[in-house]
């Protein structure tokens, strides 16, 4: 099986005071296993819609939604999915070793065999010197770190990430950015990557799909062609920037057509 | 063997600064007080300010040194009726507040009452619960509990509902069950709610147990109070009431303390 999440004519509408709002409609998207796809699109297009469903956090109006073959309910009771989120959410009582054990104790794996499982996670994303800091004492994007480490702990098969350095100044999330494909060429997983920063999407992303707003659905898509480890080199080569601006044309397209409906 | 010197100097230098910076917080406070104590004494006895009204302050220090024993007996009562109560309270309320939590209905059907509860004058219940518990210290002890309950029990109930919406959602991607949401997450996040509501009851448990004393009791600070009010002994009363406030400073210390040590991670516990 080589297709880790499939998602099938999704359609997700809310019922509000000024009538029914359809957030998505026919949203059609395949990921495969050990793929790193990223999602953008122009704010309230329903990127985060998207990943609230696969993690089963958001109950689809119609349509199929496959995680490895699984029903979402399924596939978060089992543990496959990791789940990245805008901001850190970590629990400001626990220190990051504890905060990165809370998946395992959730899932009742024994302390012998979690402690060293959440250590060597938090040495992988660089806070070994951490572990018994508190989140407050920490950098905004030392906290994501800590938040992606407990993302990863449980080893899922897939995981969903909402704009996880969006709140992070430029020069850190370029740095974020390299440190993740570090991580991620080191790992089996499969990432869906939600953003609105195109150079972050092409420089992370092996597909790059670009959203429209209401309804949300997917209007473009854009193969990245370059091996990792991604050099500066590529990062700033024409094939580079040509394919960015053929991404932010569609992006500056779907935001302009969303701005025209609302008027 | 110099590493050891070394560290036992960085441990006392801790200590001087942990010292000192206890000492900047709380000068301001002192020397306020010495301020309002000179005033109040230049009041009493240079611009004649009439001793039934308000007692020079040493006057009543002299009172509270003369008849120590009457002090300590009545405060010493009143201290145990308002322990008893505020811990008789705060275990109910807790109680409560878990079972109102799990129970939609329940929590529905009484949060109104809970808030009657809150309001309760202390004046207006006083005298029914000494009729049902008697002129001794049981009824005082109730009062007590009845004052504490209430803040600390809709407080509670009030934290357990207030974690983050967010991380909700990361315990229902983590697949955590009702029981380890509750524990791992929504007791936690109550603690700092449940704290305010003791520092809250603390005061009001003391408040509870003196007011309780003046409707009907043998012994206690509001006892002493009422009696010495009866022979006009201004420094008398001003003596008893220094030494409730006292109390109620005492507990309010002791939650403080503890707050410390079971939530440092919370923004309401300063020095970061």
């Amino acid at each position: 099986m080589n297709v880790a999440v499939e998602v099938r004519k999704l359609e997700i509408t809310f019922g509000s005071a000024a009538g029914p709002l359809t957030v998505l409609d026919d949203f059609d998207l395949t990921v495969k296993r050990n793929e790193f796809v990223s999602l953008i699109g122009p704010s309230g297009c329903g990127k985060t819609t998207v990943l609230r469903c696969i993690a089963d956090l958001l109950e689809p109006t119609s349509g199929q939604l496959l995680v490895n073959d699984l029903d979402p309910k399924a596939a978060v009771k089992q543990r496959q999915i990791g789940y990245v989120f805008q901001s850190a959410t970590l629990l400001e009582w626990r220190n990051v070793l504890k905060n990165v054990l809370l998946p395992l104790e959730l899932a009742g794996v024994r302390r012998k065999v979690a402690i060293p499982r959440a250590q060597a996670m938090i040495e992988r994303v660089g806070l070994t010197g951490f572990m018994k800091h508190y989140p407050r004492q920490l950098s905004g994007g030392m906290q994501q770190r800590v938040a992606i480490a407990r993302a990863m702990v449980m080893e899922p098969d897939i995981i969903l990430m909402d704009e996880p350095f969006a709140a992070l100044d430029e020069i850190t999330r370029d740095d974020m950015n390299q440190w993740l494909t570090e991580v991620f060429m080191s790992t089996e997983s499969t990432v869906l990557f939600v953003t609105h920063n195109i150079r972050e999407a092409i420089q992370l992303s092996d597909r790059v799909a670009v959203m429209a707003a209401r309804p949300g659905r997917i209007v473009e898509e854009y193969t990245v062609p370059f091996p990792r480890p991604r050099t500066a080199e590529q990062l700033f080569s024409e094939e580079f920037n040509v394919l960015r601006q053929q991404a932010e044309q569609a992006l500056y397209q779907a935001a302009h057509a969303m701005r025209k409906a609302a008027s | 063997m110099t590493t050891t010197v070394v560290g036992e100097r960085g441990a006392l230098s801790a200590k001087i600064s942990k010292a000192r910076k206890f000492f900047h917080s709380v000068w301001p406070a002192i020397i306020i007080a010495i301020i309002v104590i000179a005033l109040w004494y230049v009041a009493s006895n240079v611009w004649g300010l009439p001793k039934y009204i308000l007692p020079s302050p040493d006057l009543i220090l002299q009172e509270a040194i003369d008849n120590p024993n009457s002090l300590i007996r009545n405060g010493w009562v009143t201290f145990v009726e308002a322990a008893a109560g505020f811990s008789i309270g705060v275990v109910a309320a807790v109680f409560v507040a878990l079972v109102l939590d799990s129970w939609r209905f329940l929590e529905k059907g009484t949060s109104p009452y809970l808030v009657i509860g809150l309001n309760i004058p202390i004046v207006a219940i006083a005298p029914a619960v000494i009729i049902w518990f008697g002129f001794g210290m049981a009824s005082k002890v109730v009062v007590a509990a009845v004052l504490t309950f209430f803040p600390v029990a809709i407080y509670t109930l009030k934290g357990l509902k207030a974690a983050d919406r967010r991380e909700v959602d990361l315990f229902r991607v983590l697949s955590a069950s009702r029981f380890q949401e509750l524990i791992k997450l929504r007791m936690p996040s109550s603690l700092p709610f449940f704290f305010a509501a003791l520092r809250v009851a603390s005061a009001a448990s003391v408040l509870a147990a003196v007011v309780a004393e003046f409707i009907q009791a043998n012994a206690g600070i509001g006892y002493l109070i009422l009696t010495a009010a009866y022979t006009n002994d201004t420094p008398r009363i001003w003596a008893a009431v220094a030494v409730s406030a006292g109390i109620a400073l005492v507990f309010y210390g002791i939650v403080t303390l503890v707050e410390r040590r079971v939530i440092p991670w919370h923004s309401s516990v300063g020095d970061r």
